[in-house]
């Protein structure tokens, strides 16, 4: 790419283009400036939909959309209750386990930030909590979405580079909890002072109640990991399975789904796919470009000849994420990037499945940190305090969260050892 | 909102709701043949992909007008009215020329390799290519509206 076209990329991204479309723009003036062929821009967005795996992205966003709608997020929050509402800070405790519940259910982050934040931040300023910090906690938690299975960054990462969804998808559960975990600590030490005097804690009756009113949402990841791991489903159908348990169980179990209802949600969860789908879509005529400019290999020769170190190598892509995950949304980025970074962590001898585990939890972890943070974005949207004061609250739930970055790169079994039991790699 | 903006909403709107449908109908359908009866359809899997695909360029156009593309805010946050009008302005100009791109593409492709079949369903590809195109039209249409609109909203402001 020329300096031309780089500067054209960074100007239309800064008067707010959307993305996608800048991409397109910028790689569609590519092609005319090298003389290639007309088609090549139009050819290389559909090979990069044309394929049968990716359909488990708009599936698994369709099923969490339909959980949603159903009413389970309640359920969710009800059952998190039971177990966590009587701790000091138990409201802070309840959204974070809920999220990891939620987890369960929806693969990607924003979801979860927005069907969340719309319930716990006024709840937790009632409960007399700032808004800013409910805003702040809420959308690290979301970061826990797409690590605990079903993930759409980790199916697109199975995608990238031929390794198994299933794999992958249990490589997020020990660091997804391990999230969890530690955003609980730190809330807690953080408004332990401010918190309101804690509620008694829930009779086992209503423990058990809470249970059964949440068994729904709750068997859905299991029957996702199930069947993929049983080899009855691909990742992909499986996905259309959540979809089928979803419809069942809105539509006959809870009654809370009508015929205008699934039409709205069928709408919607296509458009919020076809927006990731046209990201990961655009990404891949970026790289097509840059692959026939032998940046890849370039870039594989450089790195190969400079670090030969398994963790230093390591340490750097972290560092490079990070930085590349605060400017560019983390699918597109991983789409670009994977392909070149994958390689070398495979020549340098680094577990397929850990490499994979760590690139998407730091993506993730972009999406708290600004300029281009979506989690922030949507918990601003309903909190409406600003940028900055969420910012000011996030950052030791964001220190919380690259702790964790940091545990799960240097201990490679802790996404390494489930796909091991399970018979993968 | 004039009726036949209002119709061409749901009549999109709708569309979209059935390439979702279609998909996973098609895609659990083939499942259970599979895993029950032992009969999967041998077209299913092809289906499914063209009907994300056309979801997809549909999808894009109507995010558009709802405003569920990803941007980037930092600098549209800062800046004061004016200029994020302005702003607004250059995208939706921008966004036209997206799509006048896609068509130009998309439409070149569907000629060329249109006449080419499905490997399993048979279908022409020109029916699937050709959502490159119709996806373009769309955006386009989406872009002239926010356009009118905005401009409208200008005019409005200068002379009340």
């Amino acid at each position: 790419m020329s300096g031309l076209t780089v500067g054209l990329l960074v100007g239309v991204l800064l008067i707010g283009l959307p993305i996608s479309f800048a991409i397109v723009l910028v790689c569609g003036v590519s092609i005319l400036e090298r003389g290639l062929p007309d088609m090549l821009l139009a050819q290389r967005l559909f090979t990069g939909l044309d394929s049968f795996p990716i359909m488990a992205v708009p599936l698994f966003i369709l099923a969490g959309e339909l959980m949603n709608e159903s009413g389970i997020t309640d359920r969710i929050i009800r059952l998190a209750d039971a177990f966590v509402g009587h701790v000091r800070t138990g409201l802070c405790q309840v959204s974070i386990l809920s999220s990891v519940i939620f987890a369960g259910i929806s693969g990607s982050a924003v979801a979860d930030a927005s069907a969340l934040g719309r319930i716990f931040i006024p709840t937790m300023e009632r409960e007399g909590y700032g808004r800013d910090f409910a805003a702040a906690l809420i959308a690290a938690a979301a970061v826990i979405g797409p690590i605990i299975p079903p993930s759409i960054p980790m199916i697109v990462f199975a995608l990238i580079v031929q390794e198994s969804v299933a794999a992958l998808f249990l490589a997020g559960v020990v660091p997804g909890i391990l999230l969890g975990v530690a955003l609980a600590v730190v809330a807690y030490y953080t408004v332990r002072k401010s918190s309101p005097t804690p509620k008694p804690r829930a009779r086992l009756a209503d423990i058990l109640a809470a249970l059964k009113a949440g068994i729904i949402p709750i068997l859905m990841p299991v029957i996702i990991l199930v069947t993929i791991l049983g080899g009855v489903v691909t990742p992909t159908e499986a996905a259309a399975v959540a979809v089928l348990y979803a419809l069942v169980g809105g539509l006959f179990v809870l009654r809370t789904l009508s015929l205008s209802v699934l039409v709205r949600v069928f709408a919607s969860s296509m458009l919020l796919s076809s927006v990731i789908l046209f990201i990961m879509a655009s990404a891949n005529v970026v790289n097509w470009l840059l692959t026939t400019d032998q940046v890849p290999q370039r870039f594989a020769d450089f790195i190969v000849g400079e670090v030969a170190d398994p963790w230093l190598y390591l340490l750097l892509v972290n560092i490079l994420l990070l930085i590349v995950g605060c400017l560019v949304e983390g699918l597109a980025a991983m789409v670009v990037l994977v392909p070149i970074l994958a390689p070398i962590a495979t020549h340098l001898g680094i577990d397929p499945v850990h490499f994979a585990t760590v690139v998407v939890l730091n993506l993730m972890i972009g999406l708290i940190t600004p300029p281009m943070g979506l989690c922030l974005f949507v918990v601003d949207g309903i909190a409406r305090v600003g940028l900055p004061a969420i910012m000011r609250q996030i950052w030791p739930l964001l220190v919380a969260e690259l702790v964790v970055l940091a545990l799960v790169t240097m201990v490679p079994e802790l996404s390494t050892l489930l796909p091991r039991l399970a018979g993968y790699g | 909102m004039p009726t036949f903006w209002r119709l061409y909403d749901g009549a999109t709107t709708g569309l979209l709701a059935l390439t979702g449908v279609g998909m996973f109908a098609v895609i659990i359908v083939n499942a259970v043949l599979r895993y029950f009866f032992a009969t999967p359809l041998v077209w299913a899997e092809e289906i499914a992909r063209y009907c994300m695909i056309w979801g997809t360029l549909l999808g894009v156009a109507l995010g558009y007008r709802a405003g569920a593309h990803v941007a980037i805010t930092l600098l549209t946050d800062a800046v004061p009215r004016g200029v994020l009008t302005a702003f607004r302005l250059v995208c939706h100009v921008l966004v036209l020329l997206v799509a006048a791109l896609l068509w130009r593409s998309g439409g070149a492709l569907a000629s060329l390799l249109g006449m080419i079949e499905a490997p399993s369903s048979g279908i022409g590809m020109i029916w699937i290519y050709a959502a490159i195109p119709a996806g373009a039209a769309l955006l386009a249409i989406e872009a002239l509206r926010h356009l009118v609109a905005d401009i409208g909203g200008l005019v409005r402001r200068v002379a009340p």
